[in-house]
């Protein structure tokens, strides 16, 4: 028989009762990783899967950033004391992988393939497809309905009954505290799925910045929600790192779209010249009717092929300008050159002459044979300039 | 006595279960308030950020501003709530 405020159930915890039983957790090391236990830590504060953070360090290690992120983070985060430290729930220690999560590891695998391959073509579409497949992955990740402080140990929280308990009043906090941080990061691996593959379809290109915000709104509301689901510590700084990609692209857009609505313009101004974008930029001019009068770029390389011209009986002026980068102009064997200009701070190369240093003026004049005349004036701000005959 | 005890069951389970078509009730919210500072000061950082995507002229050093002023109230919130 069941009865409410019998003497045999507990009061009902005051509130916030379960905040104060519990102790702080913070981001430790696993004493007994197999390396730093830097990837055993991050598992265990994020309450996921130790094979999904252990193959996620994998694929941050094939991109580049990963040895040098375990490194900072092997010096700087403590090693626990104990494990699982106290206020964690021990998942990592004994548990045996199950089969989804190694599943999730090929598609996490597949991903970090797809990064060290270039994600063109066919990547286009596997990269929203892996990013939500390790979502809702993530979302099946439910807590098994083991009783509250079974698992290692762990503290009966009040208001927690133990399993086959009287009490159908209040369900044990720990069972809904283990959902919240993975429901959110399986929110946002969904969300950055769809929003890639939207890009990759080409319904909506949608920022980096503006995918930034949408994260942190999504974190936003799993801590407000955790209010009432169950903590969620491990969402703060999640949402920090969503904070910091937020105002980075933010900033970096709007230099990206300078430099790009620059090379926009290029691009319709050396119209029938081969254009490569922004970066790296190869003119051959075979004609002296397609020679520009100025060719320029913010950021990169301007590689001018002028070989194959013939400049008998002409006289011609150009101007090259490269704010970042390298200016190469190439000219013919023949021609008489008269080279002018400055480097910011680098370095020239003009017609075997070689000048570094700051605010570097170029002079460099070259008869040739003396088949017409070619003026050059070159300004690079920072990088460096070369002037070489054809062979 | 089988009724009674029946009867009593019947009561039990009308008192203990919610009858069916009303909505379950919320537990109430815990005391966090680093939770609910950040969590707020994340929504809001979020939204202006999703304002910038539509379009809205949002210059980056309001952007800036607004997140070290949503940042530092959700840092005052967590640890003057936590201290009351």
């Amino acid at each position: 028989m069941t009865s409410l405020n019998a003497p045999g159930n507990p009061p009902p915890p005051p509130r916030g009762a379960d905040s104060a039983a519990r102790p702080p957790r913070r981001l430790y090391r696993d004493p007994h990783g197999p390396i730093g236990g830097v990837a055993s830590g991050f598992a265990e504060y994020f309450e996921v899967d130790p094979v999904i953070a252990r193959l996620l360090w994998v694929v941050a290690l094939l991109s580049g950033i990963g040895l040098p992120a375990y490194v900072l983070c092997w010096l700087i985060v403590p090693k626990a004391p104990s494990w699982p430290p106290p206020g964690y729930l021990g998942r990592s220690s004994g548990g045996t992988a199950q089969p989804a999560t190694w599943v999730s590891g090929i598609v996490i695998i597949a991903l970090a393939a797809m990064i060290g391959s270039g994600i063109d073509g066919f990547g286009d579409y596997l990269v929203p497809m892996a990013l939500v497949g390790f979502g809702i992955y993530l979302l099946n990740q439910r807590p098994t309905a083991a009783p509250a402080g079974a698992e290692s140990g762990e503290p009966i929280e009040p208001g927690a009954t133990p399993a086959g308990g009287a009490s159908a009043a209040a369900p044990p906090r720990t069972e809904t505290r283990r959902l919240v941080t993975p429901t959110v990061l399986s929110l946002l691996g969904i969300a950055a799925g769809v929003l890639v593959a939207l890009g990759a379809a080409g319904v909506a290109q949608v920022s980096v910045a503006t995918a930034a915000a949408i994260g942190l709104a999504i974190v936003g509301a799993g801590l407000v929600a955790s209010l009432w689901l169950g903590r969620a510590p491990g969402l703060v700084p999640v949402g920090l790192g969503l904070v910091a990609l937020l105002l980075s692209a933010s900033t970096l857009e709007r230099w990206v779209g300078a430099a790009r609505s620059m090379g926009d313009k290029m691009h319709f101004e050396m119209n029938g010249i081969e254009s490569t974008g922004i970066g790296e930029r190869r003119y051959v001019v075979t004609s002296i009717d397609d020679l520009e009068r100025r060719y320029e770029l913010g950021l990169g390389e301007v590689d001018l092929d002028l070989s194959a011209l013939d400049f008998t009986g002409q006289e011609r002026s150009l101007d090259v300008e490269v704010g970042l980068g390298k200016a190469k102009v190439i000219v013919p064997r023949d021609v008489a050159v008269e080279v002018r200009g400055e480097v910011g701070a680098g370095k020239a190369d003009v017609l075997g002459r070689e000048i570094e240093g700051v605010d570097t003026r170029i002079e460099q004049d070259d008869a040739g044979a003396g088949a017409g005349k070619l003026r050059l004036e070159l300004e690079v701000g920072l990088g460096e300039v070369q002037v070489v005959r054809a062979r | 006595m089988d009724e009674l005890d029946k009867e009593l069951d019947e009561m039990a389970a009308a008192v203990s279960e919610p009858p069916a078509g009303a909505p379950r009730r919320l537990p109430p919210p815990r005391r966090d308030p680093m939770a609910l500072g950040f969590g707020v000061a994340f929504l809001g950082l979020g939204l202006l950020g999703l304002l910038r995507g539509a379009g809205v002229d949002v210059p980056a050093a309001w952007l800036y501003a607004a997140v070290l002023v949503g940042l530092g109230a959700a840092g005052l919130v967590g640890t003057r709530l936590r201290q009351a």
